[in-house]
């Protein structure tokens, strides 16, 4: 007698990949089931358990079977008289009926076998899914992933040293390749040198699903690395933040390139303003779900939406009863360089470094002039540099004061260094292959963790979806907003408690009996 | 354990034998399949893993239902060594 208490269920093991779609969804933080529930999740999880334990002991059973059964002239079994039950039971040989009933034996257990194998696995998915919808299972990075991230981590501190010593020359080559990198990616296949060959494509492709995992290392080594070479610049902090500091300084003074315009003009959108000459469709009607609102941010964008650079939208929703709240809308980076407007590469290290900035204040400025009053919600919704700026608006210090922050919901944004207070719903969507979310140096694990702060991530490269395994290989793909929705999709159909609460407390807020949206440009201007 | 085909069971030279062992051992699981069903949990979750309890029930039936027929394979293949 021990004394020791009940033993605790077995814990499903993850089904191998690839996964199906769903299962590459991993959710952190969060509210997860209450303990009461709990105990009863736990309990089915650990039963699935068992009854994969007993459906493999089945079928090693079944594999016995079939392997007692001797098959003459046959290698292997028949090779080893004596080892095995014969039909006769004297050790001749049946005939040749024997034969055809031993073979239809063989196949029928093997059968037998790998139909329970296959079950087995599915009763251990079912507890796993289970156990990870309640927020009861432990995601944890394996131990060879965090020793290479480790090294990856040491290698880039180096080199961001050696670049941040350089001085000029080395800044200037590391915004210079950063930038080529992203306008690379953005622009098209076509920077290749021209020949844009297969060759290319699959190499690109497979450095970023090898490396997707250790992105963050990469950046948080080179943040600290720059950092410490440039340690006036970085302001002290040798961290992502003082390496992203350095950085938007020479965004700003690089000379012919930088951009060091201080002043902001936020003029309204007019419908001939857009490519199409008119308003987006959806502009006298709530987003539907939050789903949808993240979809819309695609129209907002030069390219896909026709609008103007550095545009945001601002929704004002009434409710049945009259209530107010209101959405706001925001794109992501349009210009790796320094550029006319905000929406560029020096807001991004602005951001990153928590320096002032130009989309922050040009959000606020909509929100002055949109009238949005002090009690009325306000929901943020914000896409790479978007949910950076969201992010950080919601965490400045009097942001909150003077608006009612509804949530706010991010997609492909670096935020894990920003500090959201408590009792605001916020859901960051990401995605490893993207490379942009983690280039605050932390992966989605390592994102702040709360009741009411849900980092929702895919990794594209374990689905066994082929357009999934294709947008894994590919940044902009991996990063766009389709993705990102998917993500969503996904999570919300797997029942994940977590993504389920956080997604309607802000979705509450989306919808109402009428709507109607304004959009702002803003650009930089000198004071 | 989890994703690999299992080693076979060190056999007993009597593969009716055997596969009545399975049997037992499925008929077990399913028995603990059906009440692995009840989670106290109102949620959607919940009820996506009781439908998929459910279909994984309906496929250990016809699971039971090959390895029946293996049963079956074993008395013909023993009746074919009795009378040789």
């Amino acid at each position: 007698m021990t004394g020791a208490g009940p033993a605790a269920p077995p814990v499903p093991e993850p089904p191998a990949g690839p996964h199906r779609p769903s299962d590459t969804v991993t959710v952190f933080g969060g509210a997860g089931v209450a303990a009461v529930e709990s105990d009863s999740v736990r309990r089915a999880a650990g039963r699935v358990a068992l009854v994969a334990d007993d459906l493999r002991a089945a079928a090693a059973q079944c594999l016995a079977a079939s392997e007692d059964v001797v098959l003459p002239g046959i290698g292997g079994a028949a090779a080893t008289p004596g080892a095995h039950w014969r039909p006769d039971g004297v050790g001749s040989w049946a005939g040749p009926a024997s034969v055809l009933a031993a073979r239809a034996l063989e196949t029928a257990a093997r059968n037998a076998a790998q139909a329970l194998t296959d079950r087995a696995r599915q009763c251990d998915a079912l507890g796993w899914r289970l156990l990870r919808a309640a927020g009861l299972y432990e995601e944890a990075e394996s131990t060879a992933e965090r020793a290479v991230g480790a090294l990856v981590t040491t290698w880039a501190f180096g080199t961001g040293t050696a670049l941040g010593a350089r001085g000029w020359s080395g800044l200037a080559g590391v915004g210079v390749l950063g930038a080529g990198e992203l306008a690379g990616r953005s622009v098209g296949r076509t920077l290749t040198g021209g020949v844009s060959s297969a060759l290319t494509a699959w190499s690109a492709a497979a450095a970023t699903r090898a490396l997707a995992p250790y992105s963050d290392e990469v950046f948080a080594g080179l943040g600290a690395g720059v950092g410490l070479g440039q340690p006036a610049l970085a302001h002290g902090r040798v961290r992502i933040a003082g390496g992203a500091a350095v950085l938007a300084h020479v965004a700003r003074e690089l000379p012919v390139l930088g951009n060091d315009d201080r002043g902001l003009r936020v003029t309204q959108v007019a419908p001939e303003d857009f490519a199409s000459g008119a308003l987006p469709a959806w502009s006298g009607t709530g987003a539907g779900s939050v789903q949808d609102a993240l979809a819309r941010i695609d129209s907002l964008y030069p390219g896909t939406g026709g609008a103007p650079a550095g545009t945001v939208a601002v929704q004002k929703v009434t409710g049945h009863d009259g209530a107010v709240s209101w959405t706001v809308l925001v794109p992501g980076t349009q210009s790796a360089l320094p550029a006319d407007h905000p929406w560029d590469g020096r807001t991004d290290l602005e951001l990153m470094a928590g320096q002032a900035d130009g989309a922050t204040a040009a959000i606020e400025q909509a929100l002055v002039n949109s009238g949005v009053g002090p009690d009325e919600p306000v929901v943020l919704v914000g896409h790479s540099l978007g949910g950076i700026a969201a992010a950080t608006l919601l965490a400045r210090p009097g942001f909150t004061e003077r608006y009612r922050v509804g949530g706010v919901v991010t997609a492909g944004a670096p935020t894990g260094l920003v500090a959201t207070p408590p009792g605001v719903p916020v859901l960051h969507l990401e995605t490893p292959e993207e490379v942009v979310s983690q280039t605050d140096g932390r992966s989605a694990a390592e994102n702040p963790r709360t009741r009411d702060r849900v980092t929702v991530v895919r990794t594209l490269q374990d689905s066994i979806s082929a357009i999934d395994r294709a947008t894994a290989g590919d940044v902009v793909a991996a990063h766009a907003l389709t993705t990102h929705v998917r993500t969503l999709d996904l999570a919300l159909g797997s029942g994940d408690a977590r993504v389920t609460e956080v997604t309607e407390r802000i979705g509450a807020r989306l919808a109402g009996a009428t709507a109607s949206t304004t959009y702002y440009r803003a650009e930089r201007v000198d004071p | 354990m989890n994703g690999a085909c299992p080693a076979p069971a060190r056999g007993g030279d009597d593969p009716a034998a055997a596969l009545a062992k399975a049997l037992e051992l499925v008929a077990r699981g399913t028995d603990q399949l059906r009440a692995a069903m009840a989670v106290e949990w109102d949620a959607p979750a919940a009820e996506l893993y009781r439908a998929a309890v459910g279909e994984a029930v309906r496929g250990v039936v016809q699971d039971l239902e090959l390895l029946e027929e293996a049963m079956r394979r074993a008395a013909a293949y023993l009746a074919t060594g009795a009378t040789a």
